[in-house]
């Protein structure tokens, strides 16, 4: 039938539009009318998610897993979520090991980075696809390599993962040909979407391959990478808190105390096993181990051993097993030949028999019996013996005792003060572990229990402030002291690595880097103000109302002096509730631990009481990393003195009097001691190479010029005519003076000024060093080490202390630890720039195909139709 | 075997399978292998070099025959790359370092190289403690092999190597498992449900069944996910486990003597002694803990959940959530229930 079209179109116009209705959908219609049956619409799409979307993602994601593992529980999960749980398996390993080296390290720093090591790695193998691969192909081709979509079902999978399977009609032909544009495929071409889609596949092809082909190298590296960038600021961040939480431990004290029961509950099962037991030597020993195990004193376990044997000795008796085999042995030796063996049998109690007579019927067994109370037992025991002979003859009426055998048996058992029965009634004499005696010895426990609680968060506190270890607050003040003072110095990393081999190298560097600085007016103040600054931060991080050194400027007493004096009076106080400590009970163990015997003094630690140790130990550290930065304060300000050449600030070098050549020499030596000297070499008075043949007419001064010191006659590689000269007075005298004594540079007073009370200590410090340290006469001597307060303020230690260590040896080990960080930066950073710019590059060459011919433009329209013959 | 369809009708290409060649191939269809170390070393080197020369190749090429498997495979590439760079980046720079740093950082970086290793080992032999029990228990191999024969497409006119071996595992896909190599042929003189009546008898739900295969595979199913997610879950527990043991101080006394040089016998045999007399050291160790009490407790909880994770594995695929059919199906169809067949 042919279509009126005419007809068709009268009838729209007579026929009112109307609003079209929305299809129905009926199911039981569709399924009866099974020619409607087709596949559902798809619901997939293409995620384009981007940073913002991370957290939303993160939480589905896990929401997804908890799903799946859910399901894979129950034994109904799909692959999908079976291929999530194995990424599931992978963290909870991870987290595995990270806990478990967690425990293992020591410090909160290398506890943190396995962490961040684990969270790194998975971080890096997220990461290197999207910068390597995903980023540098987008840029390159136009087109998302590792591009998701989401599934009919709601899973997310890569597009390209399958290239056998790609569902590519989730992108729309627009999309397609931006891509072919981006592309450079020229628009006509023959089936340009599938020319398109061909190239995108392949490029997904290759581009996966690489992936898998350098995530291998590129992984472990950009982790440790990750990890090492990683460190310092997380360090900073740590060292931050770790001093927000010591500032408030130290105010809050109280808070922090644990509340163990450790000591108690090891004194407790020692009594509860010995109960009645004697208090012998070797329980006291023990109980005294147990209260004191874990006191660092080396004095306190014997100490309190003395203290508990003296205060359980005592003048009573008590009965026990000895003594009731002695009455009984004894007794039947006194008898031997009074009367017979059979009678002696009959009517000396059996061991057995005795010990219930004490224990059971008259209680006496294993309790303190005074002197008065034994005599009383021992007139009982008289009348005992006497009814034990009247039965007997009672029983035994042709074999019975004569009135003159019992008045005999009467008279060596019970008649005198040293009768067998009286001796070993007699015979053991000490304290029992009875409830009085327990209960004083758990109030003693209770004291130290305490005492060793609150010591416990005082070791933290310092530990935490000045520990010797690494992550305390003084090491990362020290770590970035010396850091602040290379960057300050312009000393640069490959000159340290250069010369960490040794000391000398070392020195030399210093040397030569401190004479530049003192060469400019500009360069010394903006050097010495930057150095200065970083050293005053330690007064900031430990405040010297918290803790102090008390000696560079005494502040009264600090918060930590203040907490020991009450630890340790309140465990006095607490032992005077138990004993009485004016008779001197305890008195041993007080001394050893809390009492003062008289004022700590310069070094501190010199009365040996255990709470002066605490005091002691905080002032040597705090003051030995103080007098280590002071020092360099001091180097730098002779070098700009000397360079200076000012007479004002030379008197050491005594100017008119010395050769020329020998002030040449004290001012190297000078330089040289300051950057290099140990505390030995001023016990030697320093061993130095001079010519003992100076011109002694050449009086003049060192020449300076642009701020050097120019020497005319020494030469420190010239060793020819020098001689070693230990001792040597005019040298010590003359560098110690121009290093300590003479005065300091207006300049440098004017640049530390600010630093509110650095200039103070930085004086006092260069005082103590020139009075102590630079006394020409002191030599050590053994009373020294052996009573170093007693015949002197000076020994080894003070100097010490006082010299801090040495620059060379600081920038040495720095210089070491540096060079092991670049080498490895230099040796896994080129191998990650490397390898990035061979994964970046490689994809220039990706995607390479022929294009097909171009479709001809028809010139003649008309000739169209002979398309059709053709096909 | 399909020949390539050439575009050019000049070529005259022959639209037929060459019987001659198919007696070239190890297979001509999908095949059933047995798993034994065998076929799992035959099939582990055939991977493996594979994952190292042909699919990188191809991969690097674009070749529109590129697929998952391919992709997967070569998953083992970053595995085996990365563990080794991981070894490098803790002890490579050691060498550059003065005497006393590489004296502290070398028994750290050798101890992070062993936990490389015991991490992959662990990882791999620790799944057996779930599939060898589940196998023994219900009958069911989930790592049973077979080889697919895929057909590609030519690369060219002139391309005729257009097959390739694949080798998975029948239950690889829990959605999509290859029941039918698990029907016996008529040629094995075996009843055609024989695999099927096994592992019906094993999980008890009797003998002698009419449809053993329809009464079993949704217990398979079960069984297989279930042990999937044992494997995933507890393998990396065990290379958890792995790593620690490595961490142990009694591995420095194996460093210190520790030579490759097998040629030097002397040493060799010294190196090999001090392994194992470290290794059994650095159990004790990990057991008891060295230094804190926290060791010795993360420790004994890292190797208790690793061995609770693989039993309560095997426990919960034994435990089925499927009721066992010991009722005529009739007896359980409800029949005034409505049921959509699908």
């Amino acid at each position: 039938m042919v279509t009126n079209l005419i007809h068709n179109f009268i009838h729209t116009q007579n026929t009112p539009a109307s609003k079209k209705e929305k299809p129905k959908f009926d199911i039981h219609h569709e399924l009866k009318n099974k020619t409607f049956m087709r596949p559902l619409e798809g619901e997939g799409r293409l995620i384009r998610s981007n940073i913002f979307d991370a957290p939303a993602i993160m939480a589905r994601s896990a929401f997804y897993d908890i799903k799946a593992l859910n399901s894979a529980v129950k034994g109904e999960a799909n692959d999908h979520q079976l291929g999530k749980l194995n990424d599931l398996g992978m963290k909870i390993g991870g987290l595995g090991i990270a806990g478990y080296l967690f425990y293992k390290r020591q410090t909160p720093m290398t506890k943190l980075m396995e962490f961040v090591g684990l969270g790194s790695f998975f971080a890096s193998m997220a990461l290197w696809p999207k910068i390597a691969i995903q980023i540098p192909a987008r840029i390159i081709h136009g087109f998302n390599v590792q591009q998701q979509y989401e599934d009919s079902m709601g899973r997310k999978k890569p597009f390209f993962q399958d290239p056998q399977f790609l569902p590519w009609d989730l992108y729309s032909d627009e999309e397609i040909n931006k891509i072919g544009d981006r592309m450079g495929i020229p628009r006509n071409i023959k089936n340009r979407r599938e020319f398109i889609q061909e190239k995108m596949k392949k490029i997904a092809i290759q581009n996966n391959t690489l992936w898998m082909l350098t995530a291998g190298f590129a992984t472990p590296v950009m982790s440790a990478l990750i990890c090492n960038q990683l460190e310092k600021p997380l360090g900073n961040f740590l060292s931050s808190k770790r001093n927000k939480q010591n500032n408030h431990l130290i105010n809050h004290f109280k808070d922090y105390v644990p509340k163990h029961n450790t000591v108690i509950n090891k004194v407790n099962k020692i009594l509860s096993i010995n109960q009645n037991q004697p208090l012998s030597e070797d329980l006291i020993k023990e109980l005294a181990n147990a209260m004191t195990e874990n006191l660092v004193s080396r004095n306190a376990t014997n100490n309190l051993i003395k203290d508990l044997e003296k205060l359980f000795e005592t003048q009573n008796y008590v009965i026990n097993s000895n003594s009731v085999n002695a009455i009984i042995k004894d007794s039947k030796k006194a008898l031997k030949g009074v009367v017979t063996d059979e009678i002696i049998e009959q009517i000396v109690p059996t061991p057995e028999q005795l010990t219930r007579y004490f224990n059971d019927e008259k209680g006496y067994y294993l309790t303190e019996l005074t002197p008065a109370q034994i005599k009383k037992i021992f007139h009982e025991l008289g009348g005992k013996i006497r009814n034990t002979i009247d039965d007997y003859n009672k029983n035994n009426p042709q074999n019975s005792i004569t009135e003159k055998q019992k008045s005999n048996i009467i008279k060596k058992l019970i008649s005198q003060e040293k009768s067998p029965v009286m001796n070993g009634l007699r015979l053991e004499q000490y304290s029992v572990l009875s409830g009085n005696n327990q209960k004083v010895i758990r109030k003693i426990a209770t004291a130290f229990n305490n005492l060793n609680n609150q010591l416990f968060t005082v070791e933290k506190y310092i530990f935490n402030q000045l520990g010797e270890a690494p992550e305390t607050i003084i090491a990362d003040y020290w770590n970035n002291t010396i850091d602040t003072i290379v960057k300050a110095a312009k000393i640069k990393p490959e000159q340290l690595e250069k010369a960490r081999g040794d000391r000398l190298p070392v020195a030399n560097l210093l040397k030569s880097s401190f004479d530049k600085i003192a060469s400019d007016k500009t360069t010394y103040k903006a050097v010495l103000t930057q150095i200065a600054s970083q050293i005053s931060k330690i007064n900031g991080l430990i405040k010297k109302v918290d803790v102090n050194d008390d000696f560079l400027k005494p502040t009264g007493t600090s918060q930590l002096d203040k907490l020991l004096d009450t630890i340790f009076n309140g465990f006095t106080k607490e032992i005077g509730t138990i004993v009485d400590l004016k008779a001197g009970e305890m008195n041993n163990i007080l001394n050893e631990l809390a009492q003062s015997v008289k004022p700590y003094s310069f070094p501190y630690s010199s009365n040996g009481t255990f709470k002066d140790l605490y005091k002691g130990m905080v002032r040597q550290r705090l003051l030995g990393v103080k007098s280590s930065f002071y020092r360099i304060i001091n180097a730098l300000d002779l070098h700009r003195r000397l360079a200076l050449g000012d007479k004002e600030y030379m008197h050491g070098l005594r100017l008119d009097n010395l050769p020329r050549e020998t002030k040449e020499e004290i001012v190297d030596f000078a330089k040289r001691s300051g950057i290099s000297a140990h505390s030995a070499d001023f016990f030697t008075k320093f061993f130095n190479s001079i010519n003992a043949d100076a011109d002694e007419y050449d009086v003049t001064d060192i020449w300076n010029r642009k701020g050097y010191n120019i020497y005319r006659y020494f030469d420190e590689h010239k060793t020819i005519n020098r001689i070693e000269m230990p001792q040597d007075k005019t040298l010590f005298e003359s560098v110690m003076k121009l290093q300590y004594q003479d005065r300091l540079l207006s300049e440098t007073e004017d640049i530390l000024k600010p630093f509110n009370d650095m200039l103070t200590e930085f004086k006092k410090y260069r005082d103590d060093i020139y009075y102590k340290v630079g006394n020409l006469h002191y030599i050590e001597k053994i009373h020294h080490k052996t009573n170093p307060d007693g015949m002197c303020d000076l020994n080894d230690k003070v100097i010490f202390e006082l010299l801090g260590a040495a620059p060379d040896e600081v920038f040495l080990k720095y210089g070491k630890q540096t060079f092991n960080t670049r080498k490895w930066l230099s040796i896994f950073g080129k191998t990650g720039g490397i390898l990035l710019g061979v994964t970046v590059l490689a994809q220039f060459l990706f995607g390479k195909m022929k294009l097909p011919k171009p479709i001809p433009r028809l010139r003649n329209p008309q000739k169209e139709p002979d398309k059709e013959k053709v096909k | 075997m399909i020949l390539p369809v050439g575009s050019n009708l000049n070529q005259k290409t022959n639209f037929s399978a060459d019987e001659t060649d198919e007696k070239k191939l190890k297979y001509n269809h999908d095949t059933l292998l047995r798993n034994n170390f065998s076929t799992r070393f035959r099939i582990g080197m055939d991977k493996f070099t594979n994952a190292i020369t042909l699919y990188p190749a191809k991969g690097l090429k674009g070749n529109r025959n590129a697929n998952f498997y391919e992709f997967l495979t070569m998953g083992q590439v970053p595995y085996l790359i990365g563990s080794g760079m991981l070894m490098a980046v803790f002890n490579y720079a050691n060498k550059y370092f003065a005497p006393f740093a590489r004296q502290k950082a070398g028994p750290l970086g050798k101890k992070m190289a062993l936990g490389v290793i015991f991490y992959g080992l662990a990882k791999e032999y620790s799944k057996n403690l779930v599939t060898t029990p589940v196998h023994w228990l219900t009958g069911v191999d989930t790592n049973l092999p077979y080889a697919k024969v895929n057909y590609e497409l030519p690369d060219d006119i002139y391309d005729t190597d257009i097959t390739s071996i694949e080798y998975h595992k029948v239950f690889e896909s829990v959605e999509f498992p290859r029941w039918d190599l698990l029907y016996k042929d008529s040629a094995s003189g075996k009843p055609r449900n024989a695999y099927y009546d096994k592992v019906a008898k094993k999980l008890g739900l009797g003998t002698n069944l009419k449809d053993s295969d329809q009464e079993v595979k949704p217990r398979i199913k079960e069984i297989v996910v279930k042990t999937n997610l044992a494997q995933n879950i507890s393998s990396y527990l065990w290379a958890a486990t792995g790593v620690a043991l490595a961490f142990q101080k009694p591995w420095e006394e194996f460093f210190n003597v520790a030579t490759l040089k097998f040629w030097q016998k002397d040493k060799f045999k010294q190196t090999v002694s001090a392994f194992f007399k470290s290794l059994l050291n650095s159990m004790e160790s990990f057991y008891y803990g060295e230094g804190s009490k926290h060791s010795k407790y993360m420790g004994r909880g890292l190797l208790f959940a690793a061995l609770g994770s693989s039993f309560l594995g095997v426990i919960n695929v034994m435990s089925s959530s499927q009721k066992p059919s010991k009722l005529d199906s009739a007896d359980i169809i409800e029949k005034e229930r409505k049921y959509v067949v699908n």
